[in-house]
């Protein structure tokens, strides 16, 4: 394993631990065990998408990985993709019944589709397209945390965001304005 | 009250982006679903119903703006969309594919809003482009057949989809023989297609094919894009058939067709 690699690796294993560790607030899993289970509508990774994740660094730092669905309606494709959520935070409000809690963070989306790909097939020369089965979006919302139990927790979340490729057009044409470009996703963390 | 606070700060948010939104929920960049207003749907069939309604009774000749691989150059393309409104001579404008770069919703969305500001009708090919992701459906739903032929003003146009690598069937060319069988009876007749037959898509067979079926049907031209420069070339098979390339949006040219009625094409580039 190259160095870097090996050093983020370590990292994000002591990064794990320490969340594990020091939460005070719910019952201590495993590092590996997940801390949450989400779901999402909207949010450019799917019509539908649920996945696991993992609170790290005192819950300033959500990984999850979800599974996005777009259902055919009439006469349009089904979708498939798989998504890597970060969202960090640099701040909370601690209020009487609830936490409040805003986050910036991106994902990292792969589809394929029928004209989607990882690598290009041999008909084409090298560099005749870029890779368009991955896409990044960016996004920023607010979350809610509630307490329904002991130890769990309800987050209803609400973000805006957009994709890579939209960011793209709007820094490449002033013609383009930031409302046509981004959408909004609802979602809810259960936090355990 | 404190928390009283931060709920009016949210709501208020909230509400500002959701209102300011174009599309306040968006799947995802690969979904085949286009706006719902009807505007979007069978844009192909609402401009030869526009077409239809000029009247021609005096019209001798006139004049067609070739547009071609506009991919992510909205800018250039509104700039274009300006010039050529501004031309009454101009009757209508045909874009020679790649609308779309990664032929995605939003970009077909974007391209028919910023055609929309196009005083004249305008017909569309797809192009290799167009059949990314998910985009041959997108086109299909948003523009209509990828392969259509109308008669204008006693000129034949044949809209071909010609796109090999990326479609999962190959071209019909029994189609294009097909609509060039009666072509005596028209003062002109021009294919567009996106690739032209000396293009990396075609195979020697595949071109010879292609230009033994124009030459043999006395096509008058053919305008491709896909290139991103411009090309002319009326010597290149040895046959009647003039054979135009029009620069892709960012070379800030469009090519213009001078059609006469009852027979003859020049064509030019002009620069805006």
């Amino acid at each position: 394993m190259r160095k870097p690699l090996r050093i983020f690796f370590i990292f994000l294993c002591s990064a794990l631990q320490l969340s594990s560790q020091n939460e005070n607030e719910r019952v201590k899993h495993k590092w590996y065990i997940p801390s949450l289970a989400t779901f999402q509508f909207a949010g450019n990774i799917g019509t539908f998408s649920a996945g696991i994740g993992y609170n790290i660094f005192h819950d300033y730092w959500q990984a999850s990985l979800l599974y996005g669905y777009v259902p055919p309606k009439k006469g349009e494709l089904s979708i498939n993709t798989i998504a890597i959520k970060n969202a960090v935070s640099f701040c909370r409000l601690k209020l009487k019944r609830n936490t409040i809690q805003p986050y910036i963070g991106f994902t990292c989306n792969y589809e394929t589709g029928n004209n989607s790909f990882t690598y290009l097939a041999p008909q084409y020369p090298n560099g005749y397209y870029l890779i368009n089965s991955v896409h990044l979006t960016v996004f920023g919302g607010i979350k809610d945390r509630i307490r329904i139990g002991k130890n769990n927790f309800l987050e209803p979340y609400i973000e805006t965001g957009t994709v890579d490729s939209y960011m793209f057009y709007y820094f490449h044409e002033h013609d383009i304005h930031l409302n046509q470009i981004f959408s909004m996703a609802l979602g809810v963390n259960y936090v355990f | 009250m404190k928390e009283k606070k931060v709920i009016a700060i949210g709501a208020f948010l909230f509400t500002l982006v959701l209102f300011s939104c174009e599309k306040v929920f968006d799947s995802s960049p690969y979904e085949t679903a286009t706006p719902k207003d009807a505007s979007y749907q069978n844009t192909t069939q609402t401009n030869l119903n526009l077409l239809a309604k000029i009247d021609t009774t005096n019209l001798t000749e006139y004049k067609v703006a070739l547009l071609a691989d506009n991919h992510y150059y909205y800018g250039e393309l509104q700039d274009a969309v300006t010039a050529i409104n501004a031309r009454k001579d101009i009757a209508f404008v045909l874009i020679l594919g790649d609308l779309a770069d990664q032929g995605l919703s939003q970009e077909y969305t974007l391209l028919h809003d910023f055609m929309n500001k196009l005083t004249k009708p305008y017909l569309t090919i797809i192009g290799n482009h167009d059949y990314l992701s998910n985009g041959e459906d997108i086109y299909q739903k948003m523009f209509g057949p990828k392969n259509y032929s109308f008669v204008f003003n006693h000129t034949k146009f044949v809209m071909f989809d010609d796109v090999f690598w990326e479609s999962k069937e190959t071209p019909d060319f029994g189609w294009l023989k097909n609509e060039l069988s009666q072509n005596a009876s028209f003062g002109n007749t021009v294919v567009c297609s996106h690739i032209p037959p000396y293009g990396d898509q075609f195979t020697p067979a595949y071109a010879s094919l292609y230009t033994s079926i124009l030459a043999s049907s006395n096509t008058t031209l053919s305008a491709h894009g896909h290139l991103h420069f411009s090309y002319y070339d009326d010597e290149r098979y040895n046959d009647s058939v003039e054979y135009v390339v029009i620069p892709y949006t960012d070379n800030r040219i469009y090519g213009e067709l001078t059609i006469n009625r009852s027979g003859g094409i020049t064509s030019k580039q002009v620069s805006y």
